[in-house]
């Protein structure tokens, strides 16, 4: 499967290589390029599938999709339509919206926001280095997200985890449809202007 | 809501995903024609695509990767091991003729006009048995399957099993599809359009299809293949693509 121990070929060091090389790599069926691309976005993908669908054996089916999806369409991929991590993210939100269209998720199951879903829950397989190095960025666009006014906040989250559109936000919230258009925009533009800075949205 | 002002509003809800569907054909249409709109939303998705770096971080169980590398594997190399495990049985089969005239008729020259002979009997025999054979045994039926005028090079074959109850689907050529859709194969019976399936292809346009479905796969007149939403529809959404006649 991964490196194979009968070679003589020394094993590639995967961790040098870009986002975009392992695409390339994967597109021609190299399976320790996809290894490496899971290791680097899996905790991205399990976590934002989990905090959508509240539901570990999902999020795991998600995870599962996300990356054969990865595998068979690594070719599809265009760098100059976006960040490799804006395409992953992508593909993870479309495979948990589906779930919500097929009616698999439990709506009651999810805090439908950005925060901890059950507080105080011991957290199973969590990696405490992976923590405390994605926590400043994490910091930095939570705190961002938490500059919204609330009503924002709530219509950006219907469109984000479940996949809404202005009018299933406007009927789920029982509001006038132009009032969430105007949210939604705000909320965007806001955090697109806070966030946004002279290297692009990298906030590392 | 036809000027570019107006439109270029829709820009941070169009990279959400949460426009409707009147509105996201309106902005896709004058998208295909604005270049500063195209360079705005790509920067509202990777913005979108950042949002997701917020919640809070879980790892999936250790086992899943495993999982997820060992279904890798075989979904693009069985076809191609296939192929190549087939081409690897015959070659010694026609080394082993080829081997036997270049040593054994030289050495014999007297008696090969009889070997010769007694080879095309057995030639014959043997015809004659495979043809009986042939015609005991049921066979598997196939069906070509023909690419519309909107995906004319598609092309692709329905194989039914020999008691035809069951099959598979063999595509090439397809037309890309975007994330969020697939292809669904549809049967059809007495005007009325039952599921066989969602598939997609892999990067090349190549697919595979195990067909599922309660009624024997033979007592359907006709099959067609629309690309649908993830997961697929109820009922065809999306126009044919791809369709045959079975007999």
């Amino acid at each position: 499967m991964m490196a194979n121990p009968a070679s003589s070929q020394p094993a590639i060091d995967y961790s040098v290589h870009s986002d975009t090389d392992l695409l390339l790599k994967i597109d021609q069926a190299d399976e320790s390029a996809l290894g490496a691309l899971y290791d680097r976005y899996q905790r991205l993908v399990y976590s934002l599938a989990y905090q959508s669908t509240g539901e570990p054996g999902l999020a795991e089916e998600i995870t599962q999709d996300v990356f054969l999806r990865v595998w068979e369409k690594a070719g599809s991929y265009r760098a100059d339509q976006g960040k490799v991590l804006t395409w992953i993210v992508s593909i993870t939100r479309n495979r948990t919206i589906d779930m919500y269209r097929r009616q698999r998720v439990r709506p009651e199951n999810n805090s439908l926001d950005w925060e901890e879903l059950h507080p105080g829950e011991q957290r199973d397989g969590i990696n405490i280095e992976a923590e405390v190095e994605n926590s400043l960025q994490r910091q930095r666009i939570q705190a961002a997200l938490a500059t919204l006014p609330s009503e924002q906040r709530v219509a950006l989250s219907l469109a984000f985890f479940r996949g809404y559109t202005h009018s299933e936000i406007a009927a789920s919230l029982q509001e006038p449809l132009g009032t969430i258009k105007t949210r939604i925009r705000a909320a965007m533009q806001k955090l697109h202007q806070q966030l946004l800075n002279e290297d692009g949205f990298n906030v590392e | 809501m036809d000027t570019h002002e107006s439109i270029h509003e829709l820009i941070p809800a169009f990279a959400l995903g949460a426009l409707d569907p009147q509105e996201a054909e309106l902005f896709t249409s004058h998208l295909a024609q604005c270049e500063s709109c195209r360079e705005e939303i790509a920067s509202y998705q990777d913005l979108v695509g950042v949002l997701a770096l917020a919640v809070p971080v879980r790892s999936a169980p250790p086992e899943l990767k495993n999982r997820i590398l060992s279904a890798a594997h075989p979904a693009q190399k069985s076809v191609h091991e296939t192929h190549l495990q087939s081409q690897e049985k015959s070659e010694p089969a026609r080394r082993s003729w080829t081997g036997f005239f270049q040593t054994v008729m030289p050495a014999w020259s007297v008696l090969s006009l009889l070997l010769i002979g007694m080879l095309a009997i057995s030639n014959l025999r043997l015809t004659q048995r495979i043809e009986s054979l042939e015609q005991s045994q049921p066979e598997f039926q196939t069906v070509n399957l023909r690419g519309t005028s909107s995906a004319a090079q598609a092309v692709g074959m329905l194989v039914i099993s020999p008691d035809g109850q069951s099959g598979s689907l063999v595509v090439d050529r397809m037309p890309a599809l975007a994330d969020n859709q697939d292809y669904q194969l549809w049967l059809i019976k007495d005007g009325e359009r039952t599921s066989g399936g969602v598939f997609h292809s892999y990067s090349n346009g190549y697919g595979v299809l195990w067909i599922h479905t309660d009624d024997p796969l033979i007592s359907y007149t006709e099959v067609g293949i629309t690309v649908e939403p993830s997961g697929g529809s109820p009922a065809p959404t999306g126009d044919k693509i791809i369709g045959g006649l079975i007999q």
